[in-house]
């Protein structure tokens, strides 16, 4: 710690007692500030201990994780196997996602686009299908209730064949024609 | 109602109100195949000639397999008529009817249904199989002064008969016939055409029924198989005809049972079959009409949608019948009556066909003296050819081709043109499913 020589002179002047001879190599503070610098020494050890323990445990972490990842990837056939779990998986996942939403089997293409875009990267698979479909509007509630009045053809209600038609089916299909009249479904609108 | 729609109102409603009433709708089927387009055009009707088989089976052994033999008949729509109407009269009636006039339709659909019914009906007589006919058969009985003979040619056979051929060479004069001890003219008359005909030694060996498919004179006729086959597994070997060496009228063992061919023997009689009409009583119907049935099932035609139709006289000769009394055995149809129907008994739905839709034949001749040819005087009695048949038996076919509204030529009017086509066929393997009961009334 830096001692300043301007505060030990002012002290002597004005008290005017016996000079004294300070050793050398020794330095005299008050208490408070002693304690002071005592507790922050031994803040700075314990933050030292704390930082070289973290880096200790950091190091073993990353050996434990090299043998772990050497030890699997050293056989093949599991490898494969693991790879093709994976791919069950997903599919498993695709599947279910898509009887959910089955609105999302024509458009997957997309959800996956939407998927790999950075701001939609980590994100949980079924969450990520809700946002994609909500964004979409693909997942607005159906509405119900009384339908949208439509005016209607001006044209009256018939219920009947047009004689065009009687006249196409007897040149073209008699059989069905007289089938037709014997069950009396031939009518004239 | 436009006058530019009448076209089609008159044909659909014609034809519904003839689908409705004429009997042909439910006496025959529609099973072809294929669309007529103009007159003269053929559809096709598909038949499988072999019946069913099986087999034994064996483990471990190979199974046989059957060949299906199939044939397709074609049905020309022979038959064309046409309707060409003036149509002034009738411009006044829409003015207020609106519609076309029920009269109108009722009278044209009449017609249209009698010419159809008249047409199918007509084609009985000469399509039914020979053998299976119901009247009163002409026996000829075998003598020293009577020969018959086939010889069998590429269709069939060929038969010459010859009764008194001791005196009258050619001729056959006449012969008293022994199911009524009546005189009849021994030899072959157009009355006897499609027929059953067949050589006679004894009442009970006999050859079985051949058609009589053409009448060259009154002591040669050609023959056929009743369907017109002249090969197969029951054919003895170098014969057109099936059963030459006889039988005792219901069986016909391959290559005979011992005897000698009926084609080789001498002295022989013959026997045309339902030649006379039999005269039909209330009393008697009821047993003839179940004779067809019996003619069906001996042929083992299917006992499903059989039919029967008689003319209105025999109608009233079946409600008077004891045996459908007292309720009938089943006056079903006494409602709505549809396509004929009025009543049903002994498997049959008995189709009333009005007026004179039902065929008429004469029957053959009887003789009121007996000798040569030249000296015969011949009376024939007229009979109806009354089917009891399967619907499988005749396919019909039609089409109301052409219905058009057009000007009429040096009138300020209009005029209605239409043209409807119609055929039937029985394909010759079908002729089975059809009995014949030649009856007079």
């Amino acid at each position: 710690m830096e001692i300043k020589q301007e505060d030990l002179g002012t002290q002597n002047i004005s008290k005017e007692v016996t000079p004294q001879v300070i050793e050398v190599g020794k330095i005299e503070v008050a208490e408070d500030e002693f304690n002071d610098l005592k507790h922050r020494a031994e803040v700075s050890s314990q933050n030292f201990e704390r930082a070289k323990k973290a880096e200790l445990e950091l190091k073993e972490f990353k050996e434990l994780q090299d043998n772990q990842t050497l030890s699997v990837y050293d056989d093949e056939p599991v490898k494969k196997l693991e790879e093709k779990v994976s791919e069950l998986n997903q599919k498993v996942a695709k599947a279910e996602l898509i009887e959910k939403y089955p609105v999302l089997k024509d458009i997957w293409n997309d959800f996956e686009t939407f998927q790999n875009e950075e701001d939609n990267r980590g994100m949980n698979l079924r969450t990520s299908a809700k946002a994609f479909l909500t964004e979409k509007g693909l997942l607005d509630p159906v509405r119900k209730g009384l339908e949208k009045p439509t005016g209607g053809s001006k044209e009256p209600f018939s219920s009947g064949m047009k004689v065009e038609e009687v006249k196409k089916l007897r040149e073209t299909n008699f059989k069905k024609y007289s089938d037709m009249l014997k069950k009396g479904q031939i009518k004239f609108s | 109602m436009n006058l530019s729609n009448f076209g089609e109102q008159f044909a659909s409603k014609v034809l519904a109100k003839t689908y409705s009433n004429a009997i042909v709708g439910v006496f025959t089927n529609d099973n072809y195949d294929g669309e007529i387009k103009k007159p003269g055009d053929r559809v096709n009707i598909l038949s499988f000639l072999n019946s069913g088989e099986l087999q034994d089976y064996v483990v471990g052994t190979d199974m046989a397999v059957q060949q299906l033999v199939d044939a397709e008949d074609q049905l020309i729509v022979e038959k064309r008529k046409a309707y060409n109407i003036s149509l002034d009269r009738l411009e006044d009636l829409f003015t207020y009817a609106d519609d076309i006039p029920d009269a109108m339709i009722l009278e044209q659909s009449k017609v249209l249904e009698k010419t159809i019914d008249s047409y199918v009906l007509d084609k009985v007589g000469s399509e039914a199989k020979a053998g299976n006919w119901i009247g009163l058969d002409l026996k000829v009985t075998g003598s020293g002064q009577t020969e018959a003979s086939i010889t069998t040619s590429a269709t069939g056979g060929t038969v010459t008969v010859n009764a008194n051929s001791n005196t009258y060479e050619s001729q056959v004069g006449s012969v008293e016939n022994s199911t009524d001890g009546a005189n009849y003219f021994a030899g072959f008359q157009n009355a006897d055409l499609y027929k059953g005909f067949r050589l006679r030694s004894t009442s009970t060996f006999v050859s079985p029924w051949y058609r009589i498919s053409a009448i060259t004179s009154s002591t040669v006729a050609s023959l056929t198989e009743w369907d017109e086959a002249i090969s197969g597994p029951d054919f003895e070997e170098n014969y057109t005809l099936r059963g030459t060496f006889g039988g005792d009228g219901t069986s016909f063992p391959k290559n005979g049972a011992g005897d000698a061919s009926l084609i080789g023997m001498s002295s022989l009689g013959w026997e045309f079959q339902a030649a006379i009409p039999t005269a039909v009583t209330a009393a008697t119907i009821y047993d003839q009409t179940t004779l067809l049935a019996q003619a069906l099932d001996d042929n083992e035609v299917t006992a499903e949608d059989r039919k029967l139709v008689v003319p209105p006289a025999g109608i009233t000769m079946l409600r008077q019948a004891a045996e459908l009394q007292p309720t009938g055995i089943a006056e079903i149809y006494s409602g709505t009556v549809l396509n004929g129907r009025i009543m049903r008994f002994g498997g049959f739905d008995v189709l009333s066909a009005a007026g004179s839709r039902v065929s008429i034949r004469a029957g053959h001749s009887a003789t009121s003296v007996t000798g040569p040819s030249a000296d015969l005087v011949l009376s024939a009695t007229n009979g109806y050819i009354i089917p009891g048949n399967n619907t499988g038996f005749m396919t019909y076919a039609d089409k109301w081709s052409e219905s058009r509204v057009v000007d009429a030529e040096n009138q300020f009017a209009k005029k209605y043109q239409g043209l409807f086509l119609f055929g039937a066929k029985v394909p010759r393997y079908r002729r089975k499913y059809c009995a014949v009961l030649f009856g007079s009334f």
